[in-house]
């Protein structure tokens, strides 16, 4: 390893570590109340959501049915673990059978 | 008046919690890692470079990038930029997560922020949502997976040679999963699909024109915008966020 991809190993460390610990000192100035607390409200939501869109979008009918099973599983028992079984089960029988 | 049933913790109670699932985690990761470690490899970054990179940033898009922009010298204002880029969507997650840390003093939250990847997070975020209130479950999550992609990385950059799609397996639908219980548990009625309908019709929109995961932060701006439209439909932040300073 060389100085020079030390030093810009390390940049990369300090950046990743500030991005993450930074929402946190960021998050104490954000308003909690009115718009602005709403706004903080409807990220989580909207994380998720912008996380996976792509991944459904761009999919096949495999994608679209295993998400639609994980939803009712998740919608039913609001088990996390019941929920990624039902997914990962689905996607792995989806995908053999129907072919991506 | 405190908005919680008990204040914040970070205990070894909490890590412990976290453990159990790890193994889950840790298994995901270490299939990435290897892949990553593989690709790192023919970008020409050595065992020791890669390992390095994946126990300090651990954030699998944002590594993708960087190990495809790296030459010789090095362009490491491009790779800071990128990493900053891919991983903006850190500090809205931590940002999120603000609320449940009050009360810890500023070096635990840091601690809890600093592990923060998209599965822990959400993992992390259900508890919290369920009235959980020990922040050393992430740590808990994080103890195996972090590890597992670091260990992994060198193991792939080493043995540099193919590796089975994890596609086949269904690796790739954990997060979709995660995603879906997580946004079952924030339904409220239809007026949720403003916000929810454009973080999904603006992410796919970035997805094509943004660098790596930029567009789970457009999408996620854009919806949280979108929602402003609708009445504030509360729900278990809401209390936390309003409660008096």
């Amino acid at each position: 390893m060389t100085f020079e991809s030390a030093l810009v190993l390390l940049a990369l460390a300090l950046v990743a570590f500030a991005l993450r610990a930074g929402g946190t000192v960021l998050g104490g100035l954000m308003p909690t109340t009115g718009k602005g607390g709403q706004f903080l409200r409807e990220l989580p939501g909207t994380i998720m959501v912008s996380m996976i869109a792509p991944i459904i979008a761009f999919g096949g009918p495999a994608e679209w049915l295993a998400t639609a099973i994980s939803g009712l599983v998740a919608w039913f028992t609001r088990n996390l673990l019941a929920t990624m079984a039902a997914g990962l089960v689905s996607i792995w029988f989806l995908r053999q059978t129907l072919g991506s | 008046m405190h908005p919680f049933q008990t204040p914040a913790t970070l205990t070894w109670r909490g890590v412990l919690d976290g453990l159990k699932i790890s193994p889950t985690l840790a298994l995901n990761s270490g299939i990435y890692g290897l892949i990553f470690g593989v690709i790192a490899a023919q970008a020409g970054l050595s065992a020791i470079e890669s390992g390095i990179m994946s126990a300090t940033v651990f954030a699998g898009a944002a590594q993708l990038l960087i190990v495809e922009t790296w030459t010789r010298p090095i362009p490491a204002a491009s790779l800071i930029v990128g990493l900053m880029l891919v991983n903006s969507r850190h500090v809205l997650m931590a940002l999120a997560m603000r609320p449940h840390l009050e009360g810890l003093p500023r070096w635990k939250q840091f601690l809890a922020a600093s592990v923060i990847v998209d599965d822990n997070w959400a993992m992390m975020m259900t508890k919290f949502e369920q009235g959980y209130r020990d922040v050393g479950y992430i740590l808990g999550l994080a103890f195996l997976a972090v590890p597992a992609w670091t260990v992994m990385t060198v193991v792939g950059n080493m043995v540099g040679g193919g590796i089975e799609d994890p596609r086949r397996w269904g690796f790739d639908f954990i997060i979709v999963a995660l995603a879906v219980v997580i946004i079952a548990g924030r339904w409220r009625g239809a007026s949720t699909l403003l916000p929810w309908g454009a973080a999904f019709g603006v992410s796919v929109l970035a997805s094509q024109w943004l660098p790596g995961k930029g567009y789970i932060v457009a999408g996620a701006i854009a919806g949280a915008l979108a929602g402003l439209l609708r009445p504030d439909p509360g729900g278990p932040l809401k209390s936390a966020l309003e409660k008096p300073r």
